[in-house]
């Protein structure tokens, strides 16, 4: 693609996670033996109590082609502005109808929306189509309505509202089919906006799902993880100056 | 202070001068003696004084004042958090003082000064969004002897950087004010207020504090707790922990995860 028609697509991806529907779907976006690499880089070291297995960016290369890919980057420069900040890296397990996780089937808006929004809800919120935060989100796994694929509410980043205040608003609006689901192949990328509604239903089937999530976030904004800590002096050190940069800006 | 004394100020700071002041804070006795603790430390190179805070409990009062968090809860549609404070201890202007020709240029606060960026003005993604307030308290009258700040009234709705010839430019169009504040009083101002530090052409130290309030999910320039005693921070009042971010859950820290041995069969 020329040069010219890069830029805009990556605006028109901005556009459709802020204006549009909120969301924006890349298939394709890891090779099979990227997502094989990033399964088996899980499933090496023990997940927590909740299935989350995080502090993995140190170790494989594997990172780099996603936070250094064009998409992720210019998306994340043009939404966040060129300061944006790496927030927060896991892969997450959802067993098979795993009670643990069932606090995540609860609808919910991702961080930093979850923390920006609060009493100024609603189409007079304070920051307008202007978004604080990003989630970029692969699965693993391929999703299915048997795994309990992400269902979501199109559009509904423009509500400027927490579901978890709505009691079951969401439910409601998903039996009267007005919810999606995403229903994708492993690898594929999802960009979605920090209050774009939406939620992991409960795993059917046989095996489990395993889901990738990236938060990037405004320069202003404090990071979920403070992954400079987190890693320390030495596992930074490891990774390469651009990857360095976004996670020390945190 | 009534719903409409806290709407008044929270328009003239927007839409207004930019700059709301209240008055008589504190009284002259606590003025000394809190200046008196603050010239008991040792400023930095560019005569700051920090980790004050469990220095006096007027100093504890004064990051509490209603006054300042109301407004500040207002502006910014949830509870605010203390992101910064210090004092600043400037010397007697004279040709050897280049600590303070240092530290007085025209600027922005933190954190419109970083959010200001390539697009300025009512293009700026972030214009008119109360992001930061800045409280100014002098402990002396700041007079222009004094070096009261020089600052641009209603600039803060340019969303700029000023420069240094386009704050002369102001200047000489008579559009500078001198925040002149008694002794007791404080001055705050939310968005980018054009505004520079002015000289001291009086005989003595000039003492004031700054203190910056911001929502809770913005990135805070001072990490509270790691700047003092964790003794002394859980004896605080949970309203004042919580102002100083003692509770947010937000950067978390994890601990790396443990390696999972697989075993290998041999055959």
């Amino acid at each position: 693609m020329a040069e010219n028609s890069l830029a805009q697509h990556y605006s028109d991806i901005v556009a459709e996670i802020t204006k549009g529907g909120g969301i924006h779907i890349e298939e394709d976006f890891l090779s099979p033996g990227q997502v094989a690499g990033f399964v088996a880089l899980a499933e090496s070291y023990e997940p927590d109590r909740f299935g989350t297995v995080r502090g993995l960016l140190d170790k494989s290369p594997l990172w780099a082609q996603i936070l250094e890919h064009p998409v992720t980057t210019s998306v994340s420069s043009l939404a966040l502005g060129p300061n944006f900040q790496l927030g927060s890296v896991d892969i997450k397990y959802f067993h098979p109808e795993n009670q643990v996780n069932v606090k995540r089937v609860i609808p919910h808006v991702d961080y930093p929306g979850s923390a920006s929004i609060g009493p100024s809800a609603g189409v007079d919120g304070r920051f307008g189509e202007f978004t604080l935060g990003l989630k970029f989100f692969i699965p693993l796994t391929d999703l299915t309505i048997e795994n309990g694929a992400t269902a979501y509410l199109p559009g509904s980043q423009n509500l400027n509202a927490d579901p978890e205040l709505y009691g079951r608003m969401f439910f409601d609006l998903h039996a009267a089919g007005e919810s999606k689901r995403l229903i994708v192949k492993a690898g594929t990328l999802a960009i979605w906006n920090n209050r774009f509604w939406h939620a992991e239903l409960g795993n059917r089937s046989a095996i489990d799902k395993l889901l990738m999530h990236i938060c990037v976030v405004h320069g202003n904004v404090t990071p979920p993880h403070a992954l400079d800590t987190m890693y320390g002096c030495d596992r930074i050190a490891k990774l390469n100056s651009r990857m360095r940069a976004r996670v020390v800006a945190s | 202070m009534t719903e409409s004394d806290i709407e008044s100020a929270i328009a003239e700071m927007r839409y207004g001068s930019g700059v709301h002041v209240v008055r008589n804070v504190f009284s002259t006795d606590v003025c000394l003696e809190v200046s008196e603790v603050i010239q008991s430390y040792e400023p930095d190179q560019y005569g700051n004084v920090r980790c004050l805070l469990d220095k006096s409990i007027h100093i504890e009062s004064l990051v509490q004042n209603p006054e300042i968090i109301m407004i500040c809860d207002r502006l910014f549609k949830s509870p605010c958090r203390l992101s910064s404070f210090g004092a600043r201890v400037i010397d007697p202007d004279d040709q050897d003082n280049k600590v303070h020709r240092r530290v007085s240029g025209p600027h922005i606060d933190h954190p419109y000064r970083e959010i200001i960026g390539a697009t300025e003005g009512e293009d700026c993604p972030l214009y008119d969004i109360p992001l930061g307030t800045q409280v100014l308290m002098p402990f002396m009258d700041l007079t222009v002897e004094t070096g009261a700040t020089a600052y641009v009234p209603g600039s803060q709705l340019w969303y700029r950087h000023p420069t240094a010839e386009a704050f002369s430019r102001e200047e000489a169009a008579g559009n500078v004010k001198r925040l002149e504040l008694s002794l007791g009083d404080l001055a705050m101002w939310s968005g980018p207020l054009w505004h520079m530090a002015m000289p001291n052409y009086t005989r003595r130290q000039r003492v004031i504090m700054t203190f910056l309030y911001s929502p809770k999910f913005m990135k805070h320039p001072h990490l509270m707790r790691e700047m003092y005693d964790p003794e002394y921070l859980s004896s605080l009042p949970e309203k004042l922990q919580n102002l100083i971010n003692l509770d947010d859950d937000v950067p978390a820290i994890y601990a790396q995860p443990a390696r999972i041995s697989h075993e290998v069969s041999v055959d």
